[in-house]
């Protein structure tokens, strides 16, 4: 997980301000059918 | 986003929006996405055209689509220390899972791209006031 600070420029030109909430996970899970499967997931 | 992050400032809010069943921000990945280190303290997740939606506000009413990408870098900045509680608490527990957890630092790079508008960061950082962790857990069935 990561909270990040930051700036961006947009398309019109702006400079924004930037935060984000960033997640990553990677494992065995269970499906909505009971099955377990390895997989990625990012979370945004 | 906006100066203060807060919602009565925030002018975008990209997120992986939240189907029907209720999983909410969560979006499918390659295993190629993330790369972990042998030893766990360093990962990077790198991800490009990623569909989201713009929902303008956090949970504002109203969605466009859009689509992101960025590359996140993770390094632990401390120790592995175990965390949660297992099954010593109830399943809806917050605490209901057993991890070993280290903080860590993260930069990102991020871009993101709608109808209309677009945009590019600089290096985003957790120092300075952000948060970073990392490390392994399990919980539900797995306990």
């Amino acid at each position: 997980v990561a909270f990040h600070l930051g700036t961006a420029t947009g398309s019109d030109g702006t400079r924004y301000d930037l935060e984000t909430d960033l997640r990553a996970f990677q494992g065995t899970y269970v499906d909505r059918t009971g099955t377990r499967r390895f997989g990625t997931f990012g979370f945004i | 986003v906006p100066g203060t992050g807060t919602p009565a400032t925030q002018v975008h809010d990209n997120n992986g929006g939240i189907l029907a069943s209720g999983l909410f921000w969560t979006v499918p990945a390659d295993d190629r996405n993330l790369r972990v280190s042998r030893d766990g303290r360093r990962a990077v997740l790198e991800m490009h055209d990623v569909p989201v939606v713009d929902s303008f506000q956090f949970f504002g009413p109203n969605q466009i689509p859009a689509s992101v990408g960025f590359r996140v870098e993770w390094r632990a900045s401390g120790p592995f220390v175990p965390r949660g509680s297992g099954k010593a608490v109830g399943a809806t527990d917050m605490a209901a899972f057993l991890g070993d957890i280290a903080p860590a630092r993260s930069t990102a790079h991020c871009t993101g791209e709608e109808w209309g508008f677009s945009f590019r960061s600089d290096q985003a950082s957790t120092d300075g006031g952000g948060y970073a962790q990392l490390g392994r857990s399990r919980n539900g069935v797995f306990l």
